[in-house]
C-alpha cells in the first residue's frame, strides 16, 4: 500500500535519526542544514545551543551519558566542529555529525548547493585519523543512510559523518514513506560482566570497540579522555602500551556495517559513471537516456566516501575503458579520493574524465555527452597516477 | 545525594604537579568536600586542559578529561543529560581555559546547568611555559610579558554577577575558606562558582619574586579589585536539565484523489520575488499534482536574503518516478517580477516557452525586453502578446570540461506576458501556476482549489483563492 508524501530531505533526514532512536539534537543554525535542526526540535529532541563548539561538547557530554546524540551543520559550522569530532573519536563518543554541503570557500554562498567538503571531511582528524562518512544518493537514503549512520556510530562508538547536500536537504520530492527500508535500530554494545573486569577501554568486541557504561553508572567507574591513554583511560604519553589503544581508532578494516556501493551494470559496457550524492540523480537519468538510445554505459553509487570500499569499486572497475566522474566541486575530489586509494591500479582505463562543475547542479545531459564525448574538448585524459 | 562519607574520592596516584603550586591545596580540599556528601559513583569530574587538567588521574570517580576550554561546556552536556538527579558534576580549569572557554562559562551561568565550577587561577598558562594569559593582573611578568601584563584582567565573579548565580573568591592557601567555598558549591543545587587564586611557582613566582607570600598574593589581587570574597546567589531560577521527549512526526500523506493527462515529463520554472509565495505556491501546486497521481520534483534557489531578491522554484512533474530534478532546458518559465526576470536571465539553460507577468514590460528598457510581434496575439488570450526576451546569459564557473567550449547559445526565448498579479500581487506566484495548469490541463483544477483550502494561514488562503478564482473567471470570458 503506498504512502506517497511530498517531502524534503530535512524531514527524511530526521525521520532516519528518530526511527535509529537519537534522542539528543544540539543544534546551532546555519544555511542549508536548519531544516534539520527545526524538525528535531518539533520532534522533542532538538536543543539549541550558542555555537557549533559548544554543540559538539554537548553531544560528546550527552553521548557518555548513553543517549543517541545528532547535530547537523554546513561547511562553516562544521569547521568549528571539527575538534570536537576529533574528541569523540578518541573518546570513543559516538554521534553522527550531518554536514549539509554549501559553496565555499568560508561562508561562500549559503543557499548554493556543492559537493566541495568531500576532501575535506576526509582529513579533519589530526593524526590521520578519520571517521565513516555516509553519502545518501537519493531522498530514500537520507532517512536509511542517516539511520545506518547512527547505527555505525553505536556499533563502532566512533562520530560518523552524514555528508549530503542543500539540494537534497532543502528539495522536495514525492517520496512513498512505504518503501522506505529503514535498518533496525543498533543500540551500542554494552558491559555486561562483572563489574570488577570493566575497564573504559578494554574487553574489545568483535569490532575492536570497548563495550560501553554510562557516565554515572554506579557499579564501575569511568575514566574518558581525549588525550592518548592506556586500557583503564589513564592518560599516557604514546609508547607501545597505549600502542594498540591507538591505532585501534583507524577504521579502515571495519567496512562490513559501512553501506555498500551500488552497481547498476550493463554487461556490455566499457563506460563506467561513478557517482555519489545528490549528482546521482542527474548520473541515473543520463544512463536511462544512453540505454534507450542503446548506448551500454554502467553506474556505480558510491554511498561510504571513507573508508572507501576498494575491492568493490575496484571490481567494479575491471573492465571499464572510460570513466566518467561527475561533482559539484571544482577540483575532482572524489576522483583523487579513487585514484589515491589506487582503486584503478593497472586497470586498462583509457579515458578519465573528471566533470566537475562548481555552483551550479551538474544536468543529466552533461552526463550524457560525457559518457558519448561527441564533443570537442570533452574528454579529459588524466591518467595521472593510475598507471602503475 | 548521601550525607554520609562513602568510599574516599583518591586515588592511589602522585601529584603531578610542582613543589609549592596550588593546585594540590585545591585537590586535597575538594576531595574532602565530595567524600563527605557524595558516593564516588554519583560524581563526574571534568577537567580541562593545562596543569589542572592532570587532576582527574588524582581522583577516584568518574572522570572525563577534555579539550581546552571546552571542558565548562562538556561538563554542561554531561550534567544537563545526566539519567540521576542526585549526581553531581564538577569542572575544574584554569585561568587560561576560563579565557578560551569564556563564553561557554557565560552559558552555565545563563543556563543554570547544575554544576560545580573551579577555576584555579594561578597568573599563567603553566604547562606550556609561564605565558600570559587574559586572567593575569596588570604589571604580573610573565614569558610572554616580560613588562608586565598589560590591560585589564578579567574578573569572572563580576561577569557572573548579572546571572544571579553564587560565586566566590578564595585563596587557595588559606583552607579554611577554601574547604567551605568548595563545599558550598558542590552542595548548590545548580551552578555554582569558586575562583581560586594561586601563583604558579614555577614561573608566575620566579618571575615576581615580590609576590611570593600569601600575604603578598592576597595584596597584589585586591590593589586590582579582585579581593577574595563571597557572593550568594541572588536568583532563583529552576536548574536547566534536558528531557528528550521523542515524538516523531509524520508528513501528510496525499492520496490519489484526481486523474492527470501528462505523458512524459515537464520542466517548470517558476520564478519570483522572495517572501511572495514562491515556494509555498510551488508546494501546494506539487501536492495538488501528486494527487492526481504525479510525480513531483522541486529544486529551490535563492539567495540568504528571507523576504529580498529573488526565489525560484523548479518544479517537475511526471507521470514516471523522477530521477534528475535538474535540466538544462525548461519546458515553460513563469515569472512573476523583475527580481524574477533577473533570474532567468542569468539562468544557464534553455527556455522554451516564457511567460512573464505583463508588468514587467512597463519599466523595462528594450534590453531587457523588446516586442518584436505586438501583433502576434492571434491563437492567445486577449491578455497576452508577443514578445522576446534577450538571450540568456550563461553563467556558472564550471565546463563541461576544462579547455571545452560552452555549448552553443540557446535560441532567444519567446516571452508572452500575462496578468499574473491581477487579483492580488502577492498571489503572483501561486496565479501563474494556476494559469499554466488552465493553459495546459495537466490535471483538474479542483485538485488544487482542495489543495488551497488545505492552507492553515487564512490570509494565505484568501490569497491563494482570489488567485484560483481570477483565472477562473479569465476562463468564462476568454
Amino acid at each position: 500500500m503506498p504512502d506517497i508524501a511530498l517531502v524534503d530531505g530535512s524531514w527524511l533526514v530526521a525521520h532516519g535519526a528518530l526511527h535509529a532512536g537519537v534522542d539528543v539534537f544540539v543544534g546551532y543554525p546555519i544555511t542549508p542544514a536548519s531544516g534539520i535542526f527545526t524538525e528535531m526540535i518539533k520532534a522533542g529532541v532538538g536543543l539549541p545551543t550558542t555555537d557549533e563548539i559548544t554543540a559538539l561538547q554537548y553531544l560528546i557530554g550527552a553521548s557518555l551519558n548513553g543517549h543517541k546524540a545528532m547535530t547537523a551543520t554546513s561547511g562553516p559550522g562544521f569547521l568549528l566542529m571539527a575538534e570536537g569530532v576529533g574528541a569523540a573519536l578518541a573518546m570513543e563518543a559516538p554521534l553522527v555529525v550531518a554536514l549539509v554541503q554549501r559553496l565555499g570557500p568560508a561562508t561562500g554562498s549559503a543557499t548554493v548547493s556543492a559537493q566541495g567538503d568531500v576532501g575535506l571531511v576526509g582529513n579533519i582528524i589530526s593524526g590521520g585519523f578519520r571517521c565513516p562518512v555516509l553519502c545518501p544518493s537519493s531522498f530514500e537514503e537520507c532517512a536509511e543512510l542517516t539511520a545506518q549512520a547512527v547505527n555505525v556510530a553505536e556499533i563502532l562508538r566512533v562520530p560518523v559523518i552524514l555528508l549530503t547536500e542543500k539540494d537534497m536537504v532543502i528539495g522536495k520530492r514525492t517520496v512513498d514513506l512505504a518503501t522506505l527500508r529503514l535498518p533496525p535500530p543498533v543500540d551500542r554494545h554494552t558491559w555486561e560482566g562483572p563489574p570488577e573486569e570493566f575497564k573504559t577501554y578494554d574487553n574489545w568486541d568483535e569490532y575492536d570497540v570497548p563495550p560501553f557504561r554510562p557516565l554515572g553508572d554506579p557499579q564501575v567507574q569511568l575514566r574518558i579522555t581525549a588525550s592518548t591513554h592506556d586500557a583503564l583511560g589513564n592518560i599516557s604519553t604514546y609508547s607501545e602500551r597505549v600502542r594498540a589503544s591507538a591505532e585501534r581508532l583507524f577504521i579502515t578494516r571495519r567496512l562490513d556495517v559501512l553501506p555498500l556501493p551500488v552497481l547498476d551494470a550493463d554487461p556490455d559496457a566499457d563506460v563506467l559513471v561513478i557517482s555519489y550524492g545528490f549528482t546521482t540523480y542527474a548520473a541515473r537519468q543520463a544512463i536511462r537516456t544512453l540505454r534507450a538510445q542503446g548506448v551500454p554505459v554502467s553506474l556505480l553509487v558510491v554511498r561510504t566516501l571513507y573508508p572507501l570500499h576498494v575491492a568493490e569499486v575496484r571490481s567494479a572497475c575491471a573492465g571499464v575503458r572510460k570513466l566518467v566522474i561527475p561533482e559539484e566541486n571544482a577540483t575532482g575530489q572524489f576522483r583523487k579520493v579513487l585514484l589515491g586509494e589506487g582503486v584503478l591500479r593497472n586497470l586498462p582505463l583509457e579515458v578519465l574524465i573528471s566533470l566537475n562543475v562548481m555552483g551550479r547542479p551538474i544536468s543529466p545531459e552533461e552526463i550524457v555527452r560525457a559518457v558519448l564525448g561527441n564533443e570537442p574538448g570533452d574528454e579529459v585524459t588524466d591518467l595521472e597516477g593510475v598507471s602503475p | 545525594m548521601t550525607t554520609t562519607p562513602a568510599r574516599s574520592f583518591t586515588s592511589s596516584a602522585r601529584d603531578p604537579w610542582c613543589p609549592g603550586c596550588g593546585h594540590t591545596l585545591v585537590i586535597r580540599a575538594l576531595q574532602r568536600v565530595l567524600s563527605a556528601r557524595f558516593d564516588t559513583h554519583d560524581v563526574v569530574l571534568v577537567t580541562d586542559i593545562g596543569c589542572i587538567g592532570m587532576a582527574d588521574g588524582l581522583f577516584h570517580c568518574h572522570t572525563v578529561h577534555g579539550l581546552h576550554g571546552r571542558s565548562p561546556a562538556l561538563a554542561a552536556g554531561i550534567a544537563m543529560t545526566l539519567p540521576r538527579p542526585d549526581m553531581k558534576v564538577v569542572v575544574l580549569l584554569g585561568d587560561g581555559g576560563a579565557a578560551i572557554g569564556l563564553q561557554h562559562i557565560l552559558e552555565c551561568a545563563r543556563l543554570n546547568v547544575d554544576l560545580c565550577m573551579v577555576v584555579c587561577n594561578n597568573q599563567n598558562y603553566g604547562m606550556t611555559g609561564g605565558q600570559q594569559s587574559a586572567y593575569t593582573l596588570p604589571g604580573v611578568r610573565t614569558t610572554t610579558s616580560p613588562g608586565g601584563a598589560v590591560g585589564t584582567a578579567y574578573d569572572l565573579c563580576k561577569l557572573l554577577e548579572s546571572f544571579g548565580v553564587p560565586r566566590a573568591r578564595v585563596l587557595a592557601n588559606q583552607r579554611d575558606s577554601l574547604t567551605e567555598q568548595l563545599d558550598a558549591a558542590v552542595a548548590h543545587e545548580g551552578f555554582a562558582f569558586v575562583e581560586v587564586l594561586e601563583w604558579c611557582p614555577s614561573y608566575a613566582g620566579k618571575l615576581n619574586p615580590e609576590t611570593i607570600t600569601p600575604a603578598e598574593l592576597e595584596r597584589v589581587f585586591t590593589a586590582q579589585g579582585q579581593s577574595p570574597g563571597v557572593w550568594p546567589a541572588t536568583s532563583t531560577r529552576p536548574v536547566f536539565h534536558f528531557e528528550p521527549k521523542p515524538r516523531p512526526r509524520l508528513p501528510q500523506s496525499i492520496p490519489t484523489t484526481g486523474a492527470h493527462t501528462l505523458e512524459g515529463e515537464v520542466h517548470l520554472l517558476l520564478a519570483g520575488s522572495a517572501g511572495k509565495g514562491v515556494q509555498s505556491a510551488a508546494e501546494i501546486f506539487a501536492r495538488a499534482a501528486i494527487a492526481a497521481g504525479l510525480h513531483v520534483a522541486l529544486r529551490s534557489e535563492y539567495p540568504v536574503t528571507v523576504g529580498r531578491g529573488f526565489s525560484a522554484s523548479h518544479l517537475v512533474l511526471a507521470d514516471h518516478p523522477i530521477e534528475s530534478p535538474v535540466s538544462s532546458s525548461w519546458d515553460l518559465a513563469l515569472v512573476c517580477s523583475s527580481e524574477g526576470l533577473a533570474y532567468v536571465r542569468e539562468h544557464r539553460g534553455d527556455i522554451r516557452r516564457l511567460v512573464a507577468d505583463r508588468g514587467l514590460a512597463h519599466g523595462h528598457s528594450e534590453q531587457d525586453l523588446y516586442p518584436v510581434d505586438p501583433t502576434g496575439v492571434g491563437a492567445l488570450p486577449h491578455r497576452i502578446s508577443r514578445m522576446w526576451l534577450a538571450t540568456p546569459t550563461q553563467h556558472g564557473w564550471g565546463s563541461v570540461a576544462p579547455g571545452a567550449p560552452e555549448p552553443d547559445p540557446p535560441p532567444p526565448t519567446l516571452v508572452e506576458l500575462a496578468d499574473f498579479d491581477r487579483a492580488d500581487p502577492k498571489g503572483a506566484a501561486f496565479a501563474a501556476l494556476v494559469w499554466s495548469l488552465r493553459q495546459h490541463g495537466w490535471f483538474d483544477r479542483e485538485l488544487l482549489a482542495t489543495e488551497v483550502q488545505r492552507v492553515a494561514n487564512p490570509k494565505q488562503r484568501e490569497s491563494l483563492q482570489r488567485a484560483l478564482d481570477a483565472w477562473a473567471l479569465d476562463t468564462e470570458t476568454a
